[in-house]
């Protein structure tokens, strides 16, 4: 009989004890739950994120600011650039550190040692025609109605800004691959009546298309710029249709000069173009060249909060998607 | 016999116990949660919503119009006797980005915090009441640079810069002089943070 009562006994204390575990058990997970729908529920921005993009955009954006800036600077090296775009960084890094700092987040933003890639700016300051600058002076019959301006590679910030442009033909920029296949693209500017037509037909792989927008044509100068699609400072969805991050040859051409019944497209220009591609353009008086920019960067960037990890590569490459 | 079972009835209870403990912990965990749900009070803007404003208006470069947006004893576009705006925003990109961003009932207060010789200091932007608690506090950092304009408050550049300026124009001092690579051509990183809350 106490054998009985003992062994009842020890089987109550096991199962009361797996009971306890089980119990136990089940606040923990539930615990973990609750706490795991908190934070997924919080709107706080710390916890969802939200603040790290805050703070990645603002290092971006100073970086960005200041790549402009050296750019705009003539005569200077590159490695003088780097080393100012670096020690800059460095410096935005440390005090946007502090100030986060001050609310519990590490934030980490470290310049690399090799951070720039080289770029050449393309520049027409003067008004002038868009031939090679060769054969500018040539009789109309002997020259050649295109230009080379980029040899490969990418480009940015391609603007042109007509003082004259012709009825018709018109003047026209073609973008042809480098290598492989893909997009092709012609540009084309015209008057068309009281208005410009700008028409951009894709010519390379895929379906033949051509997008066209006028705009009305007010008098005096007017802008393209090819990189941000607008026609002085209205957007132009036909431009926007010219994949501007692919590596192209940009042949620039400009029928009519010699042609006293026509109005030749004249003004000014300018474009960054990604080396190796600037090397082998055909340019020269009145046509300049700005050597060692620095055509993007990358920062590395970290950000650590008790309810969030982030680590990225910042490319800062203004007017392109980064 | 006696003592044995007595000493089962001991573990019985020290069991149970265990058990009431672990409820009690399960209970507690539940009530944990609840104020969470419940204290959000009514005055509360949406974070995450200044947190987008703020992220593109700094990508566009508002938010640093604004702070540049100085006329050498207060911010362009103030009322007389007063160096920022009070009851309302500065009518640019950034006060335009707050006040469709975030919706009319929403008030905001902005302030510039920079560093000094003397440590650090804050210059108000607008302001439009004392917060109350519960008001989300966002931050964004701006770089400000030596030949960085100064604008108007419709964020249209002013002749000269930073840099060209005399000394005292700008609430903030040239932090980094130098030379260029030693960060010479920053002239200060400010941080200006954004207080909001429903009216």
């Amino acid at each position: 009989m106490a054998s009985l009562t003992d062994d009842r006994a020890q089987l109550l204390l096991a199962g009361a004890f797996v009971l306890a575990v089980a119990l136990l058990g089940l606040t923990i997970v539930l615990s973990a739950g609750n706490y795991t729908a908190s934070l997924a529920g919080d709107s706080g921005s710390v916890s969802q994120g939200d603040d790290a993009i805050t703070a990645r955009e603002s290092v971006r954006a100073g970086v960005r600011s200041y790549l402009r800036l050296i750019n705009d600077r003539s005569g200077v090296s590159h490695s003088d650039r780097e080393a100012s775009l670096e020690a800059v960084t460095r410096v935005i890094g440390e005090r946007t550190s502090e100030i986060y700092a001050r609310e519990g987040r590490v934030l980490v933003v470290s310049p690399d040692s090799d951070p720039a890639t080289e770029g050449t700016r393309i520049k027409q300051v003067n008004k002038d025609n868009f031939r090679q600058p060769s054969e500018r002076g040539g009789a109309a019959a002997d020259i050649d109605e295109t230009w080379s301006l980029t040899n490969g590679g990418t480009v940015r910030n391609m603007t042109f800004h007509f003082s004259q442009l012709p009825a018709s033909p018109p003047f026209e920029l073609q973008f042809r691959r480098v290598s492989g296949t893909g997009k092709e693209w012609d540009l084309r500017v015209e008057k068309s009546g009281g208005n410009w037509l700008i028409a951009v037909e894709q010519v390379g792989s895929g379906p033949a298309i051509t997008l066209t927008c006028e705009r009305p044509r007010s008098s005096g100068d007017q802008t393209m710029d090819v990189t941000d699609a607008t026609m002085d400072g209205t957007y132009c969805p036909a431009l926007d249709a010219i994949e501007m991050g692919a590596a192209y040859d940009v042949v620039v051409k400009t029928p009519g000069i010699g042609d006293s019944t026509r109005d030749p497209a004249e003004g000014q220009f300018w474009v960054i173009a990604r080396d190796p591609s600037a090397e082998a353009m055909n340019t020269g008086d009145p046509v300049e060249t700005d050597a060692g920019l620095v055509y993007s960067t990358t920062v590395p960037f970290s950000y650590h909060s008790p309810a969030v990890q982030y680590e990225a590569d910042l490319r800062v490459a203004p007017g392109e998607i980064e | 016999m006696v003592g044995t079972r007595a000493q089962v009835f001991t573990l019985e209870g020290v069991l149970a116990a265990l058990i009431v403990l672990a409820g009690l912990g399960f209970a507690l965990q539940t009530v944990v949660v609840t104020p969470t749900d419940g204290g959000v009070s009514a005055g509360t803007a949406d974070g995450d919503r200044l947190e987008s404003v703020l992220t593109t208006a700094t990508e566009r470069g508002a938010v640093k119009r604004a702070v540049l947006a100085w006329t050498g004893s207060s911010f362009d576009g103030t009322g007389a006797g007063t160096s920022y705006f009070v009851d309302s925003l500065p009518d640019n990109g950034f006060g335009t980005a707050l006040r469709a961003g975030l919706g009319p009932s929403v008030v905001v207060n902005v302030v510039v915090g920079y560093e000094t010789a003397s440590g650090p200091e804050r210059q108000r932007l607008a302001y439009n009441g004392a917060p109350p608690e519960g008001a989300v506090r966002e931050t964004v950092t701006v770089a400000l640079y030596d030949a960085d304009s100064v604008y108007d408050e419709s964020g249209d550049p002013v002749a000269g810069t930073l840099a060209s300026r005399p000394s005292g124009f700008f609430y903030v001092d040239d932090r980094h002089t130098g030379s260029a690579s030693t960060g010479g051509d920053l002239y200060a990183v400010v941080e200006v943070e954004v207080v909001a809350w429903q009216a």
